[in-house]
């Protein structure tokens, strides 16, 4: 099934043209999400939420950029506003603890391990993914896109809508903060 | 020392490295599904025709004829009153009810 054929499908409403597109996409948004939210629950939510705004907005899908590109925008948008949201409902525990209203104690989630990782680097895993989640929302959805998801630097600046140069100097800031971070760590 | 933390931090910086794409759940599109569905049944569906453009100028336009009829309508009923029908309700307002001229005033004194 070609892209216009799939578009024009799920513009109809076509259940099989439905259930095609999320098995051909489910891990690719799923592995983005869970590198970005870093909590597998989360992810299989957010993706869930993913596909969801797909069914429904895809009439307002213009078909300037590849479907793949739209669903990795959809995907990432997403998984940032989990983050906000998590770290305003952590605020709001916060001022609630300070006026005695919450006897709850807010946990940090245990540090994260990507899936796809081999056992004998869980450990180093671990610390990186802990280093990733300080970057800024721009160089982190660059670092995933690339490092996690293997998509060249023209597909990373498509789904972010700027220049490949603008993803190369993202990738490239990242990795400095990265050391910065880890430096601070060990 | 300085040489093996840059090496450890090296090799921390490449754990990603060959990892592959994390798997979704079994049974996800289901899952999805039968999340597609309460949500279906959960929010009650809009009509369609309500957000049409055309209806919603509509609407907008005959709210205000409506609200431009009642208040011109008002406006006339209340210019008809007279000056002195005025006048009248605000001496009842402030109780003064009979008419005091200067002569009054003067035989007072």
């Amino acid at each position: 099934m070609n892209e216009q054929e799939l578009i024009l499908q799920l513009r109809n409403g076509n259940e099989q043209a439905f259930k095609w597109l999320v098995d051909n996409f489910q891990d690719r948004v799923f592995n983005t999400v869970i590198s970005i939210v870093q909590n597998e629950m989360d992810a299989e939510d957010v993706s869930q939420e993913v596909f969801i705004q797909v069914y429904r907005s895809i009439h307002s899908f213009k078909g300037e950029s590849q479907l793949s590109t739209w669903i990795y925008r959809i995907a990432t948008s997403r998984s940032f506003d989990l983050l906000r949201s998590r770290k305003s409902k952590k605020r709001f525990a916060f001022i609630q603890s300070i006026f005695g209203k919450n006897d709850e104690i807010v946990h940090d989630p245990p540090d994260f391990y990507h899936p796809g990782v081999a056992m004998e680097k869980k450990e180093d895993a671990q610390i990186l993914a802990k280093a990733i989640s300080k970057l800024p929302e721009n160089q982190r959805t660059a670092f995933t896109l690339n490092k996690l998801e293997d998509l060249s630097y023209k597909e990373v600046s498509d789904i972010m809508n700027t220049s490949v140069s603008a993803v190369e100097s993202l990738l490239h800031r990242a990795k400095i903060n990265l050391r910065k971070e880890l430096e601070r760590e060990l | 020392m300085l040489q093996n933390k840059q090496n450890r931090i090296e090799q921390i910086l490449n754990a990603y490295d060959g990892a592959k794409r994390a798997e979704v759940p079994a049974f996800f599109y289901t899952r999805l599904k039968a999340r597609m569905l309460a949500q279906n049944t959960a929010e009650q569906p809009v009509k369609s025709w309500l957000l049409k453009p055309a209806f919603v100028v509509v609407s907008l336009v005959l709210v205000i004829i409506i609200n431009a009829f009642i208040y011109f309508q008002k406006d006339s009923s209340t210019v008809n009153t007279s000056y002195e029908e005025s006048i009248q309700t605000i001496a009842a307002e402030f109780n003064l009810s009979d008419n005091i001229t200067l002569e009054d005033i003067n035989e007072d004194k």
